[in-house]
């Protein structure tokens, strides 16, 4: 799997912080805990591309929901549903081998 | 500065270099002014009775005998509202045919404005140049410098700026420029009909090197007058701060002193935070902002010069010309006012600390994608997207010669990821997006 496109969702959805943000500027312990969990899965995850132009914009859209989640206040109405959200989006390039 | 009655002359030279001479005397002060010979010198180094001073002239031609008289005093401004819309030489004689100015006599070069009286800066300066403005928003009482190489148009830039920030007074002190560089200041400012607000201190090629050392200290002194007894905000343009750097260097290895590193003195390091301190901010609404260039040699931002003063001043801005528009522009990537997080956002719309960052990320995405291209790889959709973005976004927004509204600027950069990009790309808060995503 393409690890380039794995390292680019760690470092946009963890790592990368936005300090002229609010919200993004200052995230607590609970919070990083539920985002790398989440983060995880998603690079544990079996993928069903059928050409390599797909992933890129596929991780794109993946990427710019965890940024959305992580401008939300955390457990707010908008954070879980950008998280429902990235759920529909995951299901649809799974494997359906995934429980 | 003629001798007055009664008054010792001098007439022992012990010593002379190139640019000092030395002789004992008595009854002297540092940076006191003197006469040697007819030609203006000011004190540099003293020890015990032994002093040495630096003759602005040159020593060309002075003999051992040669008269020396003391003035008694360090180089002084008459400060008073009549500066506005002078021109005047290092010693703050007129250079545009004016009479004199009559006025307060202040000693130039004093202490910089105690930490406990300043405030915190927190008003915009705006420049209309998005490179600056968009990205590199300037604050009223900070200090900054042009790091350009020297081919860059940058008398230019500093030019537009003066013109286009609403400051109430600007203050040009120039350093070793040539004839054309003064006559092209001299022209914009009186084009634009905006001389009242410009005070102008020039020490052109055709004046002798060291004479730039009295020139920042002239233009502060006059810009201290304005912010301090008038409440106006200042805005002084330093250039070219390489120049007046290889002045001091001049004069200290001259004397004794053993050169530091790239053969500048070792009290480089102070003697700029000297100039670039005096930017402040005051509680009851004057400031004085700097601005100064500061030219590398081969881009060599390692030199002592601007090593220095980056540890000085906050932040910096990079010209550079774009070979893909043949434009000079700010470079984003290297560009950084430090204190732009006080007022975007704040003082600014919403929406900008958001637009600022996507446009400078898929900038760095374009110039990925360059670096794929340059070395032969297959480009995806999405690089050549973001290459032509880059070309738009330079030319749109970061070329110094942009002159638009931040606002406008804003909307500009919203306009070009809507016309390049798809909006999970670009990544911007959702609130945002919706609220300002181009409708077509």
């Amino acid at each position: 799997m393409g690890w380039r496109f794995l390292s680019k969702l760690i470092f946009w959805g963890i790592l990368q912080q936005d300090a002229f943000d609010k919200v993004d500027c200052a995230s607590p312990i609970e919070r990083q805990e539920y985002m790398l969990n989440i983060v995880i899965d998603i690079c544990d995850k079996e993928y069903n591309f059928s050409g390599f132009a797909e992933v890129g914009p596929y991780f794109k859209k993946v990427i710019n929901v965890l940024k959305q989640m992580n401008y939300a206040l955390f457990k707010s109405d908008d954070f879980f549903k950008e998280e429902k959200e990235l759920e529909k989006l995951l299901a649809e390039s799974q494997v359906a081998v995934e429980a | 500065m003629s001798t007055k009655a009664f008054q010792k002359i001098y007439t022992k030279i012990s010593q002379i270099t190139k640019a000092t001479i030395s002789l004992h005397a008595t009854g002297v002060g540092n940076d006191e002014l003197a006469l040697v010979n007819g030609k203006l010198a000011q004190v540099v180094k003293l020890m015990g009775d032994e002093i040495t001073l630096q003759v602005f002239g040159g020593t060309e031609g002075i003999p051992t005998n040669a008269e020396v008289t003391f003035i008694g005093k360090s180089p002084t401004l008459n400060v008073s509202d009549n500066l506005a819309g002078r021109f005047f030489d290092a010693f703050g004689n007129p250079i545009d045919g004016g009479p004199k100015v009559e006025g307060t006599e202040v000693e130039i070069g004093g202490p910089s404005v105690n930490p406990v009286r300043r405030k915190q800066p927190s008003e915009l300066i705006a420049t209309g140049i998005a490179g600056i403005d968009l990205n590199n928003t300037l604050v009223s009482g900070q200090k900054i410098p042009f790091f350009t190489d020297p081919d860059q148009p940058y008398n230019e830039v500093m030019a537009n700026v003066a013109l286009r920030a609403k400051a109430d007074k600007i203050i040009l002190g120039g350093m070793g420029l040539t004839n054309d560089d003064y006559l092209y200041y001299k022209q914009v400012f009186d084009n634009a009909g905006a001389l009242d607000r410009i005070v102008s201190f020039v020490s052109t090629t055709d004046h002798p090197p060291v004479t730039r050392l009295l020139v920042p200290d002239m233009a502060l002194c006059a810009a201290e007058y304005f912010a301090v007894q008038k409440n106006e905000s200042v805005l002084v343009l330093l250039t070219d701060m390489t120049l007046y750097a290889d002045s001091l260097s001049i004069v200290s290895n001259r004397m004794d002193q053993i050169p530091s590193k790239d053969s500048m003195p070792g009290s480089l390091y102070s003697d700029l935070a000297k100039i670039y301190e005096k930017a402040v901010q005051f509680p009851a609404g004057g400031s004085i902002t700097i601005i100064a260039v500061t030219t590398l040699s081969g881009g060599d931002i390692t030199h002592a010069i601007p090593d220095n003063t980056g540890y000085i001043t906050e932040g910096q801005l990079f010209l550079r010309r774009d070979t893909d528009i043949g434009k000079v522009i700010v470079d984003p990537f290297r560009s950084l006012s430090r204190l732009k997080q006080l007022v975007i956002g704040d003082k600014t719309r919403e929406d900008h600390p958001q637009v600022m960052n996507a446009a400078i990320r898929l900038f760095a995405d374009a110039a990925n994608a360059k670096t794929k291209m340059e070395n032969g790889f297959d480009l995806t959709d999405y690089d050549e997207r973001s290459l032509n973005f880059a070309k738009d976004y330079s030319d749109k927004l970061l070329a110094i010669d942009v002159n638009v509204g931040i606002d406008e600027m804003l909307d500009t950069g919203w306009n070009l990821f809507g016309k390049h990009f798809k909006r999970e790309e670009v990544s911007i808060k959702q609130e945002l997006v919706e609220k300002y995503w181009p409708a077509n």
